[in-house]
């Protein structure tokens, strides 16, 4: 993983999307439950906006920087 | 015969009730019988049991390569079902490779009665659809592979987004 991935994970965990129905989902609710799919979305994102090159990665990848 | 029908009666003799004989009844802590005319009893169902096993979760691609699961053992399910959400800025093609070690994952065709056909099905990108689907299509006689794998690819690389599809199963 980019030597970025820390920083894009920390970056992720703070944000969240609206649905179809205007319910918000945290990328990490109150629990500590974190959706995988929304974070290696968010992942991603950073990645894009900052220009760092990646490869296939999932969630599995992610969870050490958790 | 003779000898099936020996067994049913003993147990039926020993059922029936009699002095030095059982009379299996169900009955509660007081020793009251629980089922009688006018409390024939109800049955508490407890609802189907459905497994999911995570095929691949949330993996996001950033090429045209093939991408095969890990195998996953089906002989256990007598149904399969799976839920696909797919957020990358392309469609992903998903196919069902019959796998294993005899014989090893590769391309999986079926008979549909008039040619053997290759199993896919094209994932939509929608950033908040979950595509379910039964994997009825992957069976030939009505039977499932005993082990598969899930081999997704896109035709054109995605830029953003992820896959994530699990398999929904019911029991034997």
């Amino acid at each position: 993983m980019p030597i970025e991935t820390q920083a894009a994970v920390d970056w992720a965990l703070q944000q969240s999307i609206t649905d179809d129905y205007g319910f918000t989902h945290p990328v990490k609710d109150e629990n500590g439950n974190v959706v995988s799919y929304l974070l290696v979305d968010f992942v991603r994102q950073y990645f894009n906006e900052h220009e760092i090159e990646y490869s296939n990665f999932s969630y599995y990848d992610l969870v050490p920087y958790l | 015969m003779q000898q099936m029908y020996d067994a049913w009666k003993k147990v039926a003799d020993w059922v029936g009730g009699s002095a030095d004989k059982a009379n299996v009844r169900n009955v509660n802590g007081s020793g009251a019988e629980i089922f009688t005319d006018a409390n024939p009893g109800s049955m508490k169902l407890t609802g189907r049991n459905v497994e999911e096993v995570v095929v691949q979760n949330a993996l996001a691609i950033t090429n045209t390569s093939f991408i095969q699961s890990a195998t996953i053992d089906v002989s256990k399910y007598r149904s399969i079902s799976f839920a696909v959400l797919n957020t990358h800025d392309q469609a992903v093609t998903f196919y069902v490779q019959q796998g294993g070690t005899v014989l090893t994952p590769a391309t999986t065709k079926t008979w549909d009665g008039t040619a053997f056909t290759e199993l896919s099905l094209s994932i939509p990108s929608g950033a908040s659809i979950r595509n379910v689907f039964d994997a009825s299509a992957f069976k030939a006689g009505g039977v499932m592979p005993k082990t598969i794998r899930v081999l997704l690819r896109c035709t054109v690389a995605p830029t953003s987004g992820q896959i994530t599809v699990l398999l929904w199963g019911v029991p034997n």
